[in-house]
């Protein structure tokens, strides 16, 4: 049973007027890192990957996730799963590299083959030379590990324990909220994948992506024209945070040209737009023209990798008309980011200040990241208090 | 046959065993798994006219096995000999 340092959670679940923020150690410690694993990205619904990476029936990608091999694969009926990217026979690797399958993987060790629905179909020789069966080798139970998945604007979000309500629950506030973007989000395979390495814990940037009070600091840019007091927050207990603007300005090019409208979205967005991230790891943005969504992929305790990949509508991610607009929009999105980075690599930095106490919330400018914060030390005053449970209950009876 | 012919026919078959393994291993060099699985087909094909079955069907599950995974024409028959013989 893991020890845990006795990071102070009761001081982030209180009221943002009287909150600190997370302590120093959920941004420096390993072992408190490995907790957020488990118990944060592990129980929880976590973005691995986008639909846009295995576009064609039979695509499958491999990938890494806190350590774990996954396989993300789209199979001959277009469907995405995800499954554990270990062969069930010896444990090697199954997949080594993106690629198209047109029947089986085929484990490159010894060739045991699984369809794309992860079902063992061959083991060569496993009864000996020529023959391929064995009484005690079962195809139906051996096939790969299936991990619990779902898509959402294109987003491949699993849930490695397998113990999360299901996605459509976890997820039910905000599909609700954007139920009107709920309808063909288009990749622009050109230039819209963007990926940023970060020198920073994973939090640090859901915490900047949640609150506008940065904006005339760090993106002068967008409030030239977007002035704080054009912004709200978003607040949802338990399930996501961020903020919205008012007054969103559609990108145009020289000729007055800007992108086609999603379908029958409401006034609401002729000029609104909204930045929400979802617990734990996934930032959205959704605009009338345009949408985008952020993969944070925690590589180490104090280094992230920013997945981004930029939607339109069909016409506005293929038409030639808007391909200067698509390169524009893509470079402003990457500015902006960038923008970004001094701020969470200073704050992951400044997490080595032993005196730091976790910070003091603004209670009118930082909602949505009290919002976030308490969010996870629930999450883990849960993990911690089952941790206790189950030791109490292994220790021998006197 | 006499002693001559015996040698010309062993030589022979050497030299077809020696071509079938080169090529064996530029078609797993080259991952092409149409080579792969034709020419274990023919060294299970081989092995079956000499009355190998074990040998035989060791080649039928080489072939079966690429072509199971390229999606060959001849995956279901390969399967059937195999099936034919217990080994599947």
């Amino acid at each position: 049973m893991a020890e845990y340092p006795l990071t102070d959670l009761r001081s982030v679940l209180t009221d943002v007027k009287d909150a600190k923020g997370l302590a120093n150690e959920h941004y420096t410690s390993q072992v408190i890192f490995d907790e957020e694993k488990r118990s944060i990205l592990f129980d929880s619904w976590a973005g691995v990957g986008f639909g846009k990476d295995v576009p064609n029936p039979g695509d499958v990608k491999p990938i890494w996730f806190l350590g774990m091999p996954l396989l993300l694969v789209r199979d001959h009926d277009g469907e995405i799963a995800v499954f554990q990217n270990t062969c069930r026979h010896r444990g090697m690797i199954l997949i080594q590299e993106a690629s198209n399958i047109s029947k089986v993987m085929r484990c490159p060790y010894h060739s045991w083959c699984y369809g794309l629905d992860g079902e063992l179909k061959a083991t060569p020789h496993v009864g000996g030379p020529g023959h391929n069966k064995h009484e005690a080798i079962r195809n139906e139970d051996l096939g790969l590990y299936k991990v619990p998945s779902a898509i959402w604007h294109d987003v491949i979000f699993v849930n490695i324990s397998a113990n999360a309500p299901a996605f459509e629950v976890h997820a039910e506030k905000l599909i609700q909220r954007w139920s009107e973007f709920q309808q063909p989000l288009c990749h622009d395979d050109k230039h819209g994948s963007i990926t940023l390495d970060v020198k920073t814990n994973w939090k640090l940037a859901v915490e900047n992506y949640c609150e506008s009070y940065h904006l005339p600091w760090i993106h002068p840019g967008l409030t030239s024209y977007s002035r704080l007091q054009d912004h709200y927050h978003i607040e949802q207990p338990g399930d996501f945070s961020g903020q919205g603007t008012l007054v969103y300005q559609q990108l145009k090019d020289e000729a007055g040209l800007s992108f086609p409208d999603f379908d029958n979205l409401g006034d609401q967005w002729d000029s609104g737009a909204e930045y929400i991230a979802m617990y734990p790891n996934v930032l959205f943005g959704v605009h009338r023209d345009h949408a985008y969504a952020i993969i944070l992929e925690p590589k180490s305790l104090d280094h992230t990798l920013e997945h981004i990949s930029l939607y339109y509508t069909e016409s506005g991610a293929s038409d030639a008309r808007y391909e200067g607009l698509r390169k524009k929009n893509a470079s402003l999105w990457n500015e902006i980011f960038k923008e970004d980075i001094f701020v969470v690599e200073g704050m992951q930095a400044g997490r080595h200040g032993a005196l730091f106490d976790g910070g003091k919330f603004s209670p009118a400018m930082d909602g949505p990241t009290h919002t976030f914060h308490h969010w996870v030390a629930d999450k883990l005053s849960t993990h911690r208090s089952q941790n206790q449970a189950n030791q109490g209950s292994e220790l021998p009876s006197s | 046959m006499n002693e001559s012919q015996s040698s010309d026919a062993e030589a022979a078959l050497q030299a077809a065993n020696a071509l079938l393994h080169e090529q064996l291993l530029a078609a797993h060099q080259a991952k092409d798994l149409l080579a792969l699985t034709e020419l274990y087909t023919a060294a299970a094909n081989k092995e079956q006219s000499l009355g190998e079955v074990s040998a035989m069907c060791f080649f039928l599950t080489q072939a079966y096995v690429h072509a199971l995974q390229s999606g060959h024409a001849s995956c279901e028959q390969l399967h059937a000999r195999l099936a034919e013989h217990g080994r599947i």
